[in-house]
């Protein structure tokens, strides 16, 4: 081989041997700039200025549930939520079990103490929440209860279905499933957070109703039992107990909770009790909606709770804006059967 | 100093290029340490940013605690330390309070902010009514107003517990991914170290290869022109290192070797050459010397010769006296023509029979001279005027003295490849001494003897040499005085002649 030749053959060599070499080098620079991007990315995750972005409203209204986690007041506050971003406001939900020890009048002092826009709240027409409520009026802050009422209170308007319709309600799903003849044993449940003077009257309305519709040779026998559910747990317990003790079920159960329903379904399946107690339930969770279809559960009632969301941030807004509002607002129910649960399902997943 | 300058001024010096490739692998690697280095401080600054929020809310927590306390034992002890305790303790709060959220946003640790901040103001509020009523020395009041006071300092407070956790869980949160970040981060970069330790190590090995690579060349190279090959290729200089400059040194050195071998060689033809021309021309100096040696013929014997033949003229014998001068005529003839180089053995021959009988003549017959020849040798070529001096040495120094019982006898046979040709007499004789002065050449030429031709023996003798180069083909041997000489002479002859 000729020394030339060797000498073109190494330069080649030795070009491509650098070539690689950078080649590799800038691989190298590119995969940095990959992590660098990467990291960089990853730390822009970490959000420290914690909502420093996030929307801005002029208003304040704080919702309290008396249990937020239920479907029920999840509907609520969302449908409120998106009505009162139209409006310009932030909904907060509050709720006394997620403050250990706390009450719904202590989530109301709470309220009040932070001077918010607005307050809505289910009322348990105790004296302490007619008086916190009239305090803060006095601060000039509006209250709306939803679902149940106390008129005994300035709350400037009240979201929910009147008694009459709700009893009303009830008694059309009773009727159907009055035994043919003979004594038909009906129980309303409620719990001390559900059983409110509203309760009272759907029970009052329901009892009335029935007595006028019931077919020659039934009878009714209409009791009413609120569980006390100031203590974790105890509804279900309750529930428990009723069904272990067989000589105190009803033909019909008529819950007047969504918890309380709940607990019912599960406990029929478990003592067996399925066809042997009619049970009408209230609102409509997944749960709820599979016993229906199941026929374990025959009917269920629901008030519609985007309604109730939308129409209390409707009623705030007018307040503060016109310095008055409606002072009842109507909102639909809806009656769940076998047929229509899909709907709901729908809705739910929508 | 001139070393250094040399090895300075290489263009791509071994230790330079590996410097550049050390330094190359070093410079990166540390950027990239640097790089891994950078963002791990990033990460733990963003660390300690992400929990530095958490160390605000126990701040002020901390601070909502004193205002309570020093409320407390103001109303307890109405003392002006716990109350100036209460003013500082009280703007401290204050200044904290400012810096929280004040606004309606749409994120729950903002909105938690602003209750705080909220309720601390209705707090503050509360507290000052209980110390203004304490002071008013309002009993009812300001129990009243501690009570309210300190149920909402019981409120701020779990909000400031939620606030914590909220904060806590979102801290974790960004902790978790700050931490899956750098895990990742601490994978990717010792993969990269990796690569780039294990490119290091490739571009060294190989630059480190082809560094030997011409290294190797050169020391096989070498061996081979060592074992005495140095018909091997020139080696390429594939770098201007140093290895490269002893590459193209060697290839010099070799070309130095090749080329002084070269003239090595044409300066030894040359040499031999002249040796030849030199030996030509000594050849030719010995020929010159031959015919000076040949032409010197004493011209004694011819004025004595001439003589003779005048007196056998007077005598009035014309036909010997023709013959006599036919005879004499020949051997002169024989002896000028045969100044050229050689002879056949017959014209030698006769060359002696023709001075034998012009002895004989001059000396009325008196020679008694016995010839014995091998037959078929005569036309064998031999140096002239060989024999007839030895014949003529025989007459003179051998049977001069006693002519009339003297005889010379010459002897020619074929021996092998040679001639041996003997001449005895039973004259004289000589002593050792004699004979070896005569064969070194150290007896004196009698120019004035009348009956010598002028050619000495030892002339005899080197032209011998001259002619055979070859010694010792003479020789002279006598057993003292008075028991005659005999001459030996030994002519190689060429084969072909024979035949």
């Amino acid at each position: 081989m000729k020394p030339d030749r060797i000498n073109i053959e190494s330069t080649e060599i030795m070009k491509k041997f650098t070539l690689t070499v950078f080649c590799i080098l800038a691989g190298c620079i590119f995969f940095l700039s990959g992590i660098w991007i990467y990291f960089q990315k990853s730390l822009d995750r970490v959000e420290l200025g914690e909502g420093e972005h996030a929307a801005s409203y002029q208003r304040h209204y704080l919702m309290i549930a008396n249990d937020k986690d239920t479907g029920m007041w999840q509907s609520v506050y969302e449908s409120a939520s998106k009505a009162a971003e139209k409006e310009n406001a932030y909904v907060e939900l509050l709720s006394p079990e997620q403050m250990t020890g706390y009450s719904q009048a202590d989530c109301l002092r709470i309220g009040i103490a932070s001077q918010v826009d607005g307050i809505i709240l289910e009322a348990d027409g105790s004296k302490e929440e007619q008086h916190l409520i009239n305090e803060a009026l006095k601060d000039k802050i509006p209250v709306v209860t939803v679902m149940t009422d106390d008129t005994a209170t300035g709350r400037i308007s009240f979201v929910g279905l009147n008694s009459y319709q709700m009893g009303s309600a009830y008694t059309e799903q009773i009727s159907g499933l009055l035994k043919e003849k003979g004594k038909t044993s009906i129980m309303f449940l409620s719990t001390s957070n559900s059983k409110t003077q509203e309760t009272n009257l759907v029970y009052s309305q329901v009892k009335k109703e029935l007595e006028t519709q019931k077919k020659t040779g039934q009878s009714v026998e209409l009791t009413e039992y609120c569980v006390d559910s100031s203590a974790d747990f105890d509804t279900e317990e309750f529930v428990r107990d009723m069904f272990v003790n067989d000589e105190s079920l009803p033909d019909i159960l008529v819950c007047m909770d969504e918890v309380v329903t709940e607990c019912v379904y599960q406990a029929l399946i478990d003592y067996n009790q399925v066809g042997n107690v009619k049970v009408i339930g209230f609102y409509y969770s997944d749960m709820i909606l599979d016993a229906i279809d199941k026929g374990i559960i025959s009917s269920a009632i629901a008030l519609d709770m985007d309604e109730i969301g939308r129409y209390s941030i409707n009623a705030l807004d007018e307040y503060l804006s016109l310095g008055h509002s409606n002072s009842y607002y109507s909102v639909g129910q809806h009656i769940i059967t076998k047929d229509n649960t899909q709907d709901y399902r729908t809705e739910a997943e929508e | 100093m001139r070393q250094e300058k040399e090895i300075s001024s290489v263009k791509n010096s071994i230790q330079t290029r590996l410097s550049g490739v050390m330094l190359l692998v070093l410079v990166f690697a540390l950027g990239i340490n640097v790089f891994i280095f950078n963002q791990i401080h990033t990460a733990v600054t963003r660390i300690d940013a992400v929990f530095s929020s958490n160390t605000a809310v126990n701040e002020l927590s901390e601070a909502l605690e004193q205002v309570e306390s020093t409320v407390y034992e103001y109303l307890n002890t109405k003392s002006t330390k716990a109350l100036e305790n209460y003013y500082r303790y009280e703007q401290n709060y204050k200044n904290l309070i400012e810096e929280l959220n004040d606004r309606n946003l749409d994120n729950e640790v903002k909105m938690l902010e602003k209750n705080i901040r909220r309720m601390s103001e209705s707090y503050l509020e509360q507290t000052n009514e209980t110390v203004q009523a304490k002071r008013g020395r309002n009993v009812e009041k300001y129990k009243t107003s501690y009570e309210t006071e300190n149920e909402l300092y019981e409120y701020i407070n779990s909000y400031i517990y939620k606030l914590n956790n909220l904060r806590f869980k979102t801290n974790s949160a960004n902790y978790q991914l700050l931490l899956g970040a750098m895990n990742v981060l601490y994978k990717l970069c010792i993969c990269v170290m990796l690569i780039v330790y294990a490119l290091g190590l490739a571009v060294t090995t190989l630059l480190v290869r082809n560094m030997i690579r011409p290294l190797t060349e050169l020391s096989n190279t070498a061996h081979e022109v060592a074992k005495g090959n140095l018909n091997v290729p020139q080696l390429p200089v594939v770098v201007e290192d140093e290895v490269g400059v002893v590459t193209r040194s060697f290839n010099q050195m070799l070309e130095s070797i090749r080329q002084n071998i070269d003239q090595l060689k044409d300066s030894m033809e040359r040499q031999a050459q002249m040796k030849e021309r030199e030996l030509l021309m000594e050849t030719h100096l010995k020929e010159a010397q031959l015919k000076y040696l040949q032409a010197q013929i004493n011209p004694h014997f011819l004025f004595n010769s001439l003589n003779a033949g005048a007196q056998l003229a007077m005598m009035g014998d014309a036909d010997n006296t023709g013959i006599f001068l036919e005879k004499m005529a020949d051997f002169f003839r024989y002896n000028v023509r045969k100044m050229e180089e050689d002879a056949m053995l017959w014209e030698e021959i006769e060359a002696v029979d023709n001075y034998i009988y012009i002895l004989n003549v001059r000396f009325a017959g008196d020679i008694t001279y016995i010839k014995e020849v091998d037959e078929g040798i005569e036309n064998i070529r031999i140096p002239s005027m060989i024999l007839q001096p030895l014949v003529e040495n025989a007459v003179q120094h051998g049977i001069h003295d006693c002519m009339e019982t003297g005889w010379i006898r010459m002897e020619i046979h074929r021996n092998g490849d040679m001639l041996e040709v003997t001449v005895s007499d039973n004259g004289a004789g000589m002593t050792q001494e004699m004979i070896d002065k005569v064969m070194a050449g150290r007896v004196d030429q009698n120019e004035e003897d009348r009956f010598s031709t002028g050619i000495a023996v030892r002339n005899v003798i080197d032209r011998l040499q001259l002619y055979y180069k070859e010694e010792n083909l003479f020789t002279i041997k006598s057993d003292g005085p008075g028991t005659g000489t005999r001459v030996h002479i030994i002519l190689p002859v060429d084969k072909e002649e024979f035949a």
